[in-house]
């Protein structure tokens, strides 16, 4: 499965060309920086340490841009993995970045999201969300960081 | 001029930090994973006092807020960003002072600069006409989407270099 991927059309003229190959990975950290700054000003609001005064609901922004930054991630993640599939399913920090992305996903849309849009919670369920959010996607930028050291 | 930027970048070549930079067996690639994630961290969050800027977001909180509480958050960022930054400028100045997308982000990093100083200097004299306004006027509008697009340009051309340097 991994081999008929990585022998794919797309996967084969991403692998040939470098330039291809660093503009997907260029647009790819676009969209994770997306994803870090609102998960950062958002995280921050929820853990009551950046505009604590004001309404969550102002947060509704910054809580669905991590939405968008994930889906410009994950679109150019998906090509990049194409061409070298088997060798990036090998590699522990890989697999440790699709388990905090899953991880960081289900609780993004299960409690982190709810508790911005529609300002449900108490108090210190807001600082657990907040914590836990914040946590698992700077974890998944910087398990992304750390495959750097394997390219 | 350009003599002397390349002297410049010969002499930061032969500094300590870049031999440690370029020799070490890890040194450089720990300094760009930090480098990322300080990017991540600060321009993803200057994104959001642009997008305020740009009457996109917040709009119910003041603009002078927003600065104030969410700036200093992304400076912590910069600071890291700008360190490892450095550090991998000197390891290998010469070879970045040749490459197009090193000359690009280094003309959008200036010129987002600018962006900064005129937003501060001219711009924000006259907050306290629109500080509260859902949507800004259109020299405040400017700056966001200016921001936004030359910071966009500074991490493409960022990650470019990786692929076109070595």
């Amino acid at each position: 499965m991994l081999s008929w991927i990585e022998a794919s059309r797309v996967a084969t003229t991403i692998a040939q060309s470098s330039m291809l190959t660093g503009f997907l990975s260029a647009v790819h950290l676009v969209g994770l920086t997306l994803v870090g700054g609102a998960a950062v000003v958002s995280g921050l609001r929820l853990l009551g340490l950046v505009l604590r005064d004001q309404p969550l609901a102002q947060m509704a922004g910054p809580a669905r841009g991590i939405g968008v930054g994930l889906g410009v991630s994950v679109i150019t993640g998906l090509l990049l993995f194409s061409a070298r599939a088997p060798s990036f399913a090998a590699n522990g920090f890989f697999q440790l970045k699709m388990l905090v992305l899953a991880t960081a996903v289900i609780a993004h849309v299960a409690w982190y999201r709810p508790a911005i849009l529609r300002d449900r919670g108490t108090p210190l369920g807001r600082t657990a969300t907040g914590a836990t959010g914040l946590a698992l996607w700077l974890g998944v930028i910087l398990a992304g960081c750390a495959l750097i050291l394997f390219e | 001029m350009s003599a002397s930027l390349l002297s410049v970048a010969e002499w930061l070549e032969r500094t300590q930090v870049a031999v440690l930079v370029r020799e070490s067996f890890w040194g450089f690639q720990v300094v760009v994973a930090v480098h990322i994630f300080g990017l991540a961290w600060s321009a993803g969050t200057v994104l959001w006092f642009d997008l305020r800027l740009l009457g996109l977001s917040m709009q119910g909180v003041p603009v002078s807020t927003v600065y104030r509480r969410i700036m200093p958050w992304a400076f912590a960022g910069f600071f890291v960003m700008f360190t490892s930054g450095g550090a991998l400028l000197a390891g290998f100045a010469t070879a970045a002072y040749g490459n197009l997308f090193f000359r690009l982000k280094a003309a959008a990093l200036l010129l987002a600069g600018l962006n900064a100083l005129v937003y501060h200097l001219v711009t924000e004299r006259h907050i306290a006409g629109w500080d509260t306004a859902a949507r800004p006027p259109l020299v405040a509008r400017l700056a966001g989407l200016v921001s936004i697009l030359l910071w966009t340009g500074v991490v493409l051309a960022g990650r470019m270099m990786s692929y076109t340097m070595f």
